[in-house]
């Protein structure tokens, strides 16, 4: 009974977990982000699999956030988009990383 | 603890997707082409400075169509990505490990000449030891860059790197051809399949990558 109690508190944390971080194309683009220092549009799109489309609509979401900062510049007559996580980003990457892993492990079998 | 190796794993595999374009294995046995070249155009009667320009403009063209390659079609295909700190402190390891081997290379050759020179000692000027230093350094730069940047394939390529320099004496010393003619064949045997690679590797991310897609 008292197990149970404690799982049902641990699962009303999972109501706290960042839901913009918990989509998994934008956990993608995230850990991607996280674990390199900047890259841009079409490495993005190579690496993790998604359309032009769907990877633009994700990024505009994460930019709204203040995840992610895109800068736009022109390399000769053509646009160039880079992409690097923010400070807010990666912490919110991290934070959603520990509280999954917290709410994961205090499960019981 | 498996969160972190999978964090690793996702920057080891974007890192490893920049080597998969065969344009470090097309311009490395090119590289050795030329040295094999190179001891052609020793054996032959051009003279030593107009051989040394022929190769330096061989060499120069090849690292020209390895950056173009990587600028005009590479790039446009997978696009550019700065790594993180980590990564750049390993490359820095490379770097330096390179820069040791190109300056022990450079003493060798001096070695080689000065050995040829009148004047050095018997004794000195009949030690192999450039083929050993050259085969020995081959191994550990190869293998230092194979292990920091997470590519494996440059193991078998310090090897195919340290074997025909030695192997080029040997073969010399056992039959009846010349020195050079030797050196020429033990270079293109081991730089040829590195392009052989290279080239089914680049049609092969032609393919995967065509820049319409993008």
């Amino acid at each position: 009974m008292a197990s149970a109690e404690a799982a049902g508190g641990e699962l009303r944390d999972l109501t706290s977990i960042d839901r913009l971080v918990h989509e998994p194309a934008r956990f993608m683009i995230l850990a991607l982000l996280y674990v390199v220092e900047s890259a841009d549009f079409t490495f993005l799109m190579n690496q993790t699999g998604l359309t032009w489309g769907n990877l633009s609509s994700h990024l505009s979401k994460l930019e709204e956030a203040g995840y992610v900062e895109i800068q736009k510049e022109f390399k000769g007559k053509k646009p160039h988009t880079m992409l690097h996580l923010t400070d807010e980003g990666r912490a919110a990457f991290r934070g959603y990383r520990q509280s999954m892993k917290q709410v994961l492990d205090d499960l019981p079998d | 603890m498996s969160e972190k190796i999978n964090l690793k794993d996702l920057e080891r595999k974007a890192f490893r997707s920049t080597f998969q374009d065969g344009l470090w294995d097309i311009f490395l046995g090119l590289l050795l082409l030329n040295m094999g070249g190179g001891t052609l155009l020793g054996g032959s009667e051009m003279s030593l400075l107009w051989s040394m320009v022929v190769l330096t403009l061989f060499a120069g063209a090849v690292l020209i169509l390895f950056w173009a390659g990587k600028k005009f079609i590479t790039t446009p295909r997978i696009g550019s990505v700065k790594f993180g700190a980590q990564r750049k402190s390993k490359l820095k390891r490379v770097r330096l490990a390179l820069f040791v081997s190109v300056l022990l290379g450079a003493l060798m050759a001096l070695w080689g000449v000065g050995s040829s020179v009148a004047g050095v000692p018997y004794v000195i000027a009949r030690l192999p030891l450039p083929a050993y230093v050259w085969a020995a350094q081959c191994v550990v730069v190869f293998s230092l860059a194979a292990y920091f940047m997470d590519v494996t394939r440059f193991y078998l390529y310090g090897v195919l790197y340290a074997l025909p320099f030695p192997l080029g004496v040997v073969l010399a010393q056992n039959t009846n051809l010349s020195g050079s003619v030797s050196m020429a064949i033990t270079f293109g045997l081991a730089g040829g399949p590195m392009v052989l690679v290279g080239v089914v590797l680049f049609f092969r991310f032609l393919r995967r990558y065509p820049v319409g897609a993008q």
